[in-house]
């Protein structure tokens, strides 16, 4: 940033925002839904950190967990299915001046949208994406989704499901470029609140996987971890070096207990938009001259047509 | 012996030469014995001459040599390697030896006609008196390019985004939705749109819609002084307008040029600064406004002005041009300030004596005195070893003194400009140093002495082999003092007289010298050099001293009774005050928002300020919403305590259904 007065003289008005600010609608989740615990964490955040609402974007998929935006008083992006990612790429390609968050659930982001996953982490762009894995298809009542356990009994797999869960940690973090992964459970408000925001002031793409509960088709299925502390490994007590990311990769596969916490970190890696930011503005004419070329493309000149 | 000792005693404490006993060295063209090995520069490897490349980074500047070894580097292996080894080699020594001739000069690819291809092209340089200015205009010319870069960058995106905010303006105005203006935006020329049924249909659909007058002002004037500004090149400027210069050789010009831009240098600082607001939609005109038109000198930072060069020569430092560099240097303002000094071993007029460096001493205690100052002194041979520490100081956001000797006198003795820069500095007559106010809180931490020779000791001490007059080969280690680089100056060949071969020399102090057929000589020095010599190495000790980080004092021995005393014990941290089990409470920060409790009544249960549940109003639910809450709650959070109604109806089951929660 060029500097020519200090930034002080600029904010004369002081800027403070409250949760109200930043709220928008009733949510429309079931009581019990993990999705309100991490709505409450993110909304606390964006007050906590200033976040001016029209310098905001949420953008998401399908799904339970795609509603997201529609609770929150900035701007928002309700996506396709599993389409989520490539959508944030694109707002943060054009306007890097936004706070990017990604909201998509365990269906979304790891069934349908998983090649745009694999990538996004790959290409490293500057979000903050929450995968809300409430290991089921809960919108559409009840179907399997890749991180349901295997055995777990849905409209599509009467007889319990055959195959091993995915676990989108360890898949993440076998991603090249991976910069920062985390999980947090819904049930720990203080930690997930604390771990969304180390994801947000991470300069990359930082990825939170969050368990969540579904308290309509797997009621009482995290159960036996919210009971019992000692089933939560807290990776911030355990002498856990987040900057290891074979340590990282071992702690990912761990399904009980469930380790929360940063998994994994490295602030050193560059951001694509970084690595293709053009110092051409983007003018009318610029842009214009652009759409032109892209649309002389498919355009079949009558003349030519006619001679052909 | 007794008269020869008696001679040279007499010499070194008078000055006074004893014909036969002594000889004067004029004309033997003497140099100091561990120079013996540089005769002919042009034969050695070494840095210069340098090329001038069009790199931005440190790699500006490269040495011909270094060029050369990158290019044998890439050839592929095979048998023509050695012949284009032993080619590009001569060559490389042709041009050297042409430079320091003086018979060439330019560009190296005008010069270098060999295969293989090098890698870079540039003007060549060698170590003269050229070479302080042409380095510094060099590394000061990149520097602001990436500064101009920089600011272009943002300058181009301001200016459309304001152009952007007038041009929303236009299209929500009764011209802009005008028949014609939507006609010139459609692609159909055949008129089957009815523009002008669309015009009046906008017209009526939506009223027009301008901004605030004075806010189309402000954008305009911002675009006006964005597009207008002349301080840093590479854009388009107005028709016929030039970019400012901002190389200077006196410091009234450079003085004069600071005045007589600022008023526009605040305008454009004041334009970017508002357009940064307005272009965020962060412009409030009851609280911007005032603060912008008074917007001058003191609201302007200096990490965005281009910096000015001013390139100086010690010789030309007058009484007046001495005031101004003291302004400059004061102004905390970016200026790069080159002094070139071109003679180190001047003499004082007062003392009618030597008065080395005194000069440069005297710059660089000012600059290092004003302690916000960049300071880099440095003698010209040493520069491209500095690169980055000269870069560093150009970057620096503030002033910048560089303190440059050339080595290119009058009256050395024969020697090139490159040995007597380097030899001034190995004989600590003129230290490197640097002082960097933004590299740590104190002195240690800012001043670095790194690039001297041997920068622990008083002398550098240098191994020095020669064959005796039993042509036995002794070697010993020699001191390089400031005698030895006054040596090289024959202005002060009357300090010095030699002890003709077979002559003693006892305890009188001596320097060993060769002539110009390297045979060696031993030389008487006069104490007045000597005397100069202390002072020299007096200046030194106060150089290492001054970067030297101080000792922290010394903590005081604690009491006895202290050590004796068990340290009291901390007190216990005291519980948090527990509810009496009675009263119900929620452990409000584990509530993770499920809207169970708030559902089952929300006068009972609201949201705090992070949206957490807490018990409001006990009075506005009964014991049973309580209980209910609890059971409902996943965390199991809510502790419904005891009933405040006894007379509720099913209180004893409520109270069973509660236990779980106590």
């Amino acid at each position: 940033m060029n500097d020519f007065t200090p930034e002080c003289l600029l904010r004369l008005h002081d800027e403070r925002y409250e949760l109200e600010d930043y709220q928008s609608g009733v949510p429309r989740w079931c009581s019990g839904c993990g999705d309100n615990a991490i709505l409450a964490a993110v909304q606390r955040l964006c007050r906590d950190e200033r976040l001016r609402p029209e310098k905001t974007v949420f953008v998401s998929g399908i799904g339970c967990s795609s509603r997201f935006p529609h609770y929150m008083n900035t701007y928002g992006f309700h996506g396709i299915h599993g389409r989520a990612l490539p959508v944030a790429e694109g707002i943060r390609m054009a306007r890097p001046d936004l706070d990017v968050f990604v909201n998509t659930g365990d269906g979304d982001c790891c069934s349908i949208g998983a090649a745009h996953w694999i990538h996004a982490v790959r290409y490293n762009m500057n979000m903050t994406v929450l995968l809300h894995d409430n290991l089921i298809y809960g919108l559409t009542k009840k179907q399997a989704s890749p991180t349901s356990p295997r055995g777990t009994k849905s409209n599509t797999t009467p007889r319990g499901a055959y195959l091993e869960a995915l676990n989108p940690l360890t898949v993440t973090l076998g991603v090249q470029n991976v910069s920062f992964v985390a999980q947090a459970v819904d049930w720990m408000p203080e930690v997930l609140y604390e771990l969304v925001k180390a994801a947000f002031h991470h300069k990359g793409f930082s990825f939170v996987r969050i368990l969540q509960r579904c308290p309509e088709w797997l009621p009482n299925y995290f159960d036996p971890w919210m009971k019992d502390p000692k089933r939560i490994l807290r990776l911030d007590q355990s002498g856990h070096d987040a900057s290891n990311l074979d340590r990282a990769r071992e702690v990912a596969s761990r399904l009980d207990p469930i380790p929360v916490g940063i998994l994994y970190r490295n602030a050193a890696l560059p951001c694509y938009e970084e690595l293709r930011r053009s110092s051409k503005p983007r003018t009318a004419e610029l842009i214009r001259a652009g759409l032109e070329a892209e649309l002389d493309k498919f355009t079949v000149w009558p003349q030519a047509a006619q001679k052909g | 012996m007794h008269s020869e000792l008696n001679a040279q005693l007499a010499f070194h404490l008078t000055g006074m030469r004893s014909a036969g006993e002594l000889e004067p060295v004029e004309g033997l063209a003497l140099r100091p014995a561990l120079l013996a090995g540089y005769r002919d520069l042009t034969a050695l490897r070494y840095d210069f001459p340098l090329v001038f490349t069009d790199k931005s980074d440190s790699g500006f500047v490269a040495p011909l040599s270094q060029l050369v070894d990158e290019a044998l580097r890439d050839c592929p292996p095979g048998k023509d390697t050695d012949r284009l080894l032993k080619h590009a080699h001569r060559r490389e020594r042709e041009i050297r030896a042409s430079l320091a001739g003086g018979r060439a000069a330019g560009r190296l690819s005008e010069l270098w006609n060999v295969p293989p291809a090098l890698p870079h092209d540039g003007e060549l340089a060698d170590c003269d008196a050229t070479l302080p200015a042409r380095f510094m205009t060099r590394a000061w010319s990149n520097v602001q390019a990436r500064k101009a870069r920089r600011f272009h960058e943002e300058a181009d995106r301001l200016i459309v985004q304001l152009a952007g905010i007038l041009a929303a303006d236009f299209v929500h105005s009764d011209e802009g939705r005008s028949a014609q203006r939507l006609a010139a935006s459609l692609a159909a020329r055949d008129g089957s749109f009815d523009t002008e049924a669309m015009s009046r249909l906008l017209a009526k659909a939506l009223p027009e819609r301008r901004l605030p007058a004075t806010r189309r002002r402000r954008v305009r004037s911002m675009l006006s002084a964005l597009k207008g500004q002349r301080f840093f090149a590479g854009a388009e400027l107005a028709a016929g307008a030039k970019p400012f210069p901002f190389v200077f050789y006196s410091c009234a010009a450079a003085l004069q040029a600071m005045r007589e831009r600022r008023p526009l240098f605040t305008e454009l600082a004041r334009a970017v600064t508002t357009a940064r607001l307005e272009a965020a939609g962060q412009y409030v005109e009851e609280r911007h406004d005032a603060l912008f038109e008074d917007f001058a000198d003191g609201a302007l930072s200096a990490a965005l002005m281009p910096d000015y060069l001013v390139c100086l020569n010690a010789r030309n430092l007058q009484a007046a041009e001495n005031a101004g560099l003291a302004e400059l240097l004061a102004s905390g303002l970016p200026v790069k300030i080159l002094v070139q000094h071109d003679d180190i071993l001047e003499r004082s007029g007062v003392a009618n004596g030597p008065a080395f460096g005194a000069h440069a001493r005297l710059l660089a205690g000012m600059a290092l005195g004003l302690n916000d100052v960049y300071v880099l002194q440095s003698s010209a041979s040493n520069l491209y070893r500095l690169r980055d520490r000269v870069l560093k100081g150009l970057e620096y956001p503030g002033a910048a003194l560089f303190s440059v000797f050339s080595g290119a006198t009058q009256y050395s003795e024969g020697l090139p400009a490159y040995l007597v820069a380097a030899a001034a500095m190995e004989s600590r007559a003129f230290p490197a140093f640097s002082y960097d106010p933004s590299a740590g809180e104190d002195r240690a931490a800012r001043f670095s002495l790194e690039s001297n020779p041997q920068p622990g000791v008083d002398w550098p001490l240098h191994s020095f082999a020669y064959e005796d007059a039993e042509h036995q080969r002794v070697r010993q280690d020699l001191p390089f003092t400031l005698a030895d680089f006054a040596a090289c100056d024959r202005r002060y060949a009357g300090y010095f007289a030699r002890i003709p071969h077979g002559h003693g020399n006892g305890e009188v102090p001596s320097l060993l010298m060769v002539d110009r057929d390297d045979g060696l000589q031993k030389v008487i020095v006069a104490e007045p050099l000597m005397r100069e010599a202390r002072r020299c190495l007096d200046a030194w000790h106060g150089v290492q001293a001054f970067g030297k980080r101080e000792a922290p004092p010394s903590a005081p021995p604690p009491p006895v009774e202290a050590e004796k005393a068990v340290p009291a014990a901390k007190p216990a941290p005291e519980p948090e005050k527990a509810p009496a089990s009675d009263d119900p409470y929620i452990e409000t920060p584990r509530c993770t928002t499920c809207e169970e409790c708030v559902k089952i009544n929300n006068r009972m249960f609201v949201y705090d300020a992070n949206k957490q549940a807490t018990i409001a109003d006990l009075q506005a639910g009964t014991y049973r919403e309580l209980v209910e809450a609890a059971e409902s709650c996943q965390v199991s959070i809510i502790h419904p305590g005891k009933p405040r109604d006894p007379a509720e109806p099913g209180l004893e089951e409520l109270l069973q259904r509660a236990e779980a929660f106590r």
